[in-house]
């Protein structure tokens, strides 16, 4: 019985990731990627994303392995399918469970990768961080700078009036 | 410490916009700061159902002695193309409220004014029609939409007929549509809906032509009528002719058992899985019979068993469990799946 084929993930800060290529093909880029080169025993370098991230997002991959993977053509703005993308299992919701600089690299390795499921998880939990908190709260949060000037505020506060919680 | 820059990278503002948050965490979203201001309130008004009055608010002034009503107060133009950016953006739209007959002018004006349809993107209306003719359907109505609730208030009977006559032309991908009014003793036809696959009717009086009308609707799937304790059956169509309905999977309906025992033995659905008949508790032998029969010869899917719960009020035919429809999810209705079960 022959080995399963594997492919090395080099990250922007040269460390490399020997893994299989079921587990590397998470990552829309990296099949993609796969599939424009051929097979090689070059690593495929992985710029925008360091050796700790990395690591983290593979972990998530190697979880997943064998997840069907989300149709190319679903609609996004369709709610069925965003819920479905967004309903956290236990086993993510303790894998996101990050400091806050990991968790938004994390959600920056998984759009540049193209891991739809990793993206949704990590944009769902910061949704979570924003519910139930007031503007100032959510500009604390996230080191938020108000950029707005009293104008414009007023301005925007009065077109969406009508959603605030009253 | 700055803000992370995932934070500014609006593919991923937009998911975490996305990720169920309510209308009220996406107004505090929208005041936080420029970019998030940009990208909620464009999310904001694209997926939450926003009511008249939040569109119009550039144009109007809501008159001091309703709060029920608006009429437009500004007619200059950019408050008209705030209103068209705002409107052009609402994809569920609740018109709550009655506009005044010199406001419905101007907005008519404006559709003939202003390149483009300002509710182009509407595809779920709710409206409340308050007025004699039904003719402020043709201001909100576009071809985007795709869910239809109607609740018909001081309305002409002539109102209803047109409004249902014109919808289909006006919004030809309609699937649901749900209609409410009190009495109506028109002659209600729904018809040349080649869209629609779920629909539900609330109020009394509607005549037995009505019913035949819906079997021109061919993917018609959900059925659910409410009320229906007056059949306004006119000598003209007393012995009309048997319907048939392709793809009607699924029947409920609140009302006198005569109306139920009516639309049955008229009808032939050969896809029926579940029929569901409310209220009167004394339906006659006779006629849950006759009505078994029927089903067990023309609606195969049914299969050999039935539950009866006299106690409840309820009827049921079918083979799957009651889930609540997509129509109308406000009614709750309980599945009694201890009933006793008679065999035929």
């Amino acid at each position: 019985m022959s080995a399963a084929p594997q492919v090395t993930l080099e990250s922007s800060d040269g460390e490399k990731f020997k893994v299989d290529k079921e587990v590397a093909e998470r990552s829309v880029l990296i099949k993609n990627m796969i599939e424009d080169v051929g097979e090689s025993d070059n690593p495929i370098p992985l710029p925008n994303v360091n050796a700790s991230v990395l690591k983290k997002v593979l972990e998530y991959c190697e979880h997943h392995r064998g997840d069907p993977l989300p149709a190319a053509d679903a609609d996004p703005s369709n709610d069925d399918n965003r819920k479905r993308a967004t309903e956290i299992s236990d086993w993510d919701q303790k894998f996101i469970q990050v400091d806050q600089e990991m968790l938004f690299e994390i959600i920056l390795a998984a759009n540049y990768m193209d891991i739809k499921p990793l993206l949704d998880v990590g944009c769902k939990t910061v949704a979570n961080m924003i519910k139930g908190k007031t503007p100032e709260e959510i500009r604390k949060l996230f080191n938020i700078v108000n950029d707005f000037t009293p104008e414009e505020e007023a301005q925007i506060k009065k077109e969406n009036e009508w959603a605030e919680d009253r | 410490m700055t803000m992370h820059p995932a934070l500014e990278v609006p593919e991923i503002l937009c998911l975490i916009f996305r990720s169920h948050l309510g209308k009220h965490h996406l107004f505090s979203c929208s005041v936080v700061c420029r970019l998030w201001g940009i990208w909620a309130s464009d999310i904001l008004w694209r997926t939450a159902p926003v009511p008249l009055w939040a569109v119009f608010q550039p144009l109007t002034l809501i008159t001091e002695t309703s709060e029920a009503s608006v009429e437009i107060a500004n007619i200059e133009e950019p408050a008209w193309r705030q209103f068209l950016t705002l409107a052009s953006k609402i994809t569920v739209f609740k018109v709550d409220r009655k506009i005044g007959a010199a406001s419905l002018e101007r907005i008519k004006l404006a559709k003939q004014t202003f390149n483009g349809e300002p509710f182009r993107q509407v595809t779920t209306l709710e409206m409340e029609i308050d007025e004699p003719h039904g003719l402020i359907m043709d201001l909100f109505t576009t071809p985007s939409l795709n869910s239809v609730s109607l609740w018909f208030r001081n309305i002409e009977d002539s109102g209803i007929t047109w409004v249902a006559n014109c919808l289909p032309a006006m919004a030809p991908k309609l699937t649901h549509l749900f209609i409410s009014f009190g009495h109506f003793y028109g002659s209600l036809n729904v018809s040349q809906y080649s869209a629609l696959q779920h629909f539900q009717l609330d109020g009394q009086g509607v005549q037995a032509r009505f019913w035949e009308s819906l079997a021109t609707c061919p993917l018609l799937r959900k059925v659910r009528l409410w009320c229906m304790d007056v059949w306004g059956d006119s000598p003209a169509n007393r012995r009309a002719d048997l319907v048939y309905f392709p793809a009607l999977c699924r029947l409920e309906i609140w009302g006198h058992c005569r109306v139920f025992f009516k639309i049955i033995l008229r009808s032939r659905m050969p896809m029926l899985e579940t029929v569901w008949w409310h209220d009167d508790p004394t339906m006659a032998d006779c006629f849950i019979s006759r009505i078994v029969a029927h089903l067990k010869l023309y609606s195969p899917k049914i299969g050999a068993g039935r539950l009866w719960d006299p106690k409840k009020y309820m009827c049921y035919f079918g083979t799957s469990d009651y889930e609540d429809s997509a129509i109308d999810t406000d009614v709750d209705i309980e599945y009694d799946s201890d009933g006793s079960e008679i065999c035929y």
